[in-house]
């Protein structure tokens, strides 16, 4: 028989068990999304200039995609694991409150990038 | 001890019965999801655009473009919108970004003498709240400025400069009347369309369309934020040079 698991374990376990750890991982993905966002334009523009002038638009739309795409997948995810296996009301609860926004959140960085790089 | 929580399930499985395995449903619903997502960002910026045909027509051109000294999110965001359409539109881009009010005054006016110097057509692009660079512009010789043919002022009141701008030598002046204008609104959808090659009017009248309906979704269109830009001077204006 194993050992009992600590605190944290036992709450991942649950998050498992019960579908959200997706939706969890969606919204810090989400969250890093913006606290990335937010590092990179006070390193460009937030008084002393931390990064290199012509690193402004790289690094913005290298943030925009893979922050982008991994809420966006992890939303898709969340939505897809909760209508699959959760309990109705969690998933009539979460999917449109959390992961549709994050979904939002996610794609809107994608196109984004693609509308202000003028690809589209 | 009980066999869940000893390999960290909680609830224990004998209290947590199988739920049931929702799996079509789960895969209407996804795709669903992410095309809604994907609907409400189209709907809530803008659509994809073409190009409208070629841009050459035998003028060289060149941007000249200033973002005041705001807060960095918007003096980024502007940056990563601006610079990109204006590289795709015109053969040489000034972007200059002030660090302090009433800053880069001599490279605007350095850049301005530069473009005018070396290309056809210049454009300039004022990215700022209201303003009086038109009294920095003045100073530039007035054979020089003859060549100034777009002015694109984004200043809340700006409007109210037309005359002062058009008697720098501009052939066409865009400004917006509002006091608190959300003028931004209305520059997302008209520099994507007019380095895209729409004549200046088709591209002010929708973007002035599209913008005042974003605004009407929180009911902030006309009065105060009015986002619309009015044409001053030449109308018959495209990216390439005159009537397309």
């Amino acid at each position: 028989m194993s050992e009992p698991r600590g605190p944290l374990a036992r709450l991942a376990g649950w998050l498992w068990a019960e579908n959200l750890a997706l939706a969890l991982a969606a919204i810090a993905a989400g969250a890093g999304e913006l606290l990335l966002v937010r590092a990179l334009y006070l390193a460009g523009f937030g008084g002393q200039r931390r990064i290199a002038e012509s690193t402004d638009l790289p690094l913005a739309h290298a943030v925009l995609w893979l922050a982008g795409l991994a809420c966006a997948g992890l939303a898709g995810a969340a939505a897809y694991r909760l209508v699959r296996r959760g309990r109705w009301w969690v998933a009539a609860i979460l999917v449109p409150l959390i992961c549709f926004p994050l979904l939002v959140l996610g794609l809107g960085s994608l196109y984004g990038s693609l509308i202000a790089g003028a690809v589209l | 001890m009980d066999g869940a929580r000893a390999v960290g399930l909680y609830p224990p499985a004998a209290l947590h019965p199988a739920a049931p395995d929702r799996r079509r449903l789960a895969l209407v619903v996804t795709p669903l999801l992410a095309a809604l997502a994907l609907a409400a960002v189209v709907a809530g910026g803008d659509r994809p655009l073409a190009r409208r045909g070629a841009h050459e027509s035998g003028r060289t051109r060149a941007a000249v473009a200033l973002r005041d000294h705001v807060i960095p999110f918007q003096k980024w965001g502007t940056k990563l919108f601006t610079l990109p359409h204006l590289e795709e539109g015109y053969e040489r881009v000034f972007y200059l970004t002030q660090d302090g009010p009433g800053d880069k005054r001599a490279e605007l006016v350095a850049a301005l003498e530069h473009a005018l110097a070396e290309y056809d057509d210049v454009d300039l692009f004022l990215l700022a709240h209201g303003n009086r660079f038109v009294e920095w512009v003045e100073a530039i010789d007035p054979a020089l400025r003859r060549k100034l043919r777009l002015i694109y002022n984004t200043g809340c009141g700006g409007a109210w400069q037309a005359e002062e701008w058009l008697a720098t030598g501009a052939d066409v002046y865009v400004g917006h009347w509002a006091t608190q204008s959300m003028s931004p609104l209305f520059y997302l959808f008209f520099l994507r369309r007019w380095v895209r090659g729409w004549p200046l009017v088709e591209a002010v009248e929708m973007s002035n369309r599209a913008a005042s309906q974003r605004l009407g979704w929180f009911g902030m269109a006309g009065g105060l934020y009015d986002a619309s830009a009015t044409i001053f001077g030449r109308t018959d204006v495209w990216l390439g040079g005159g009537a397309p």
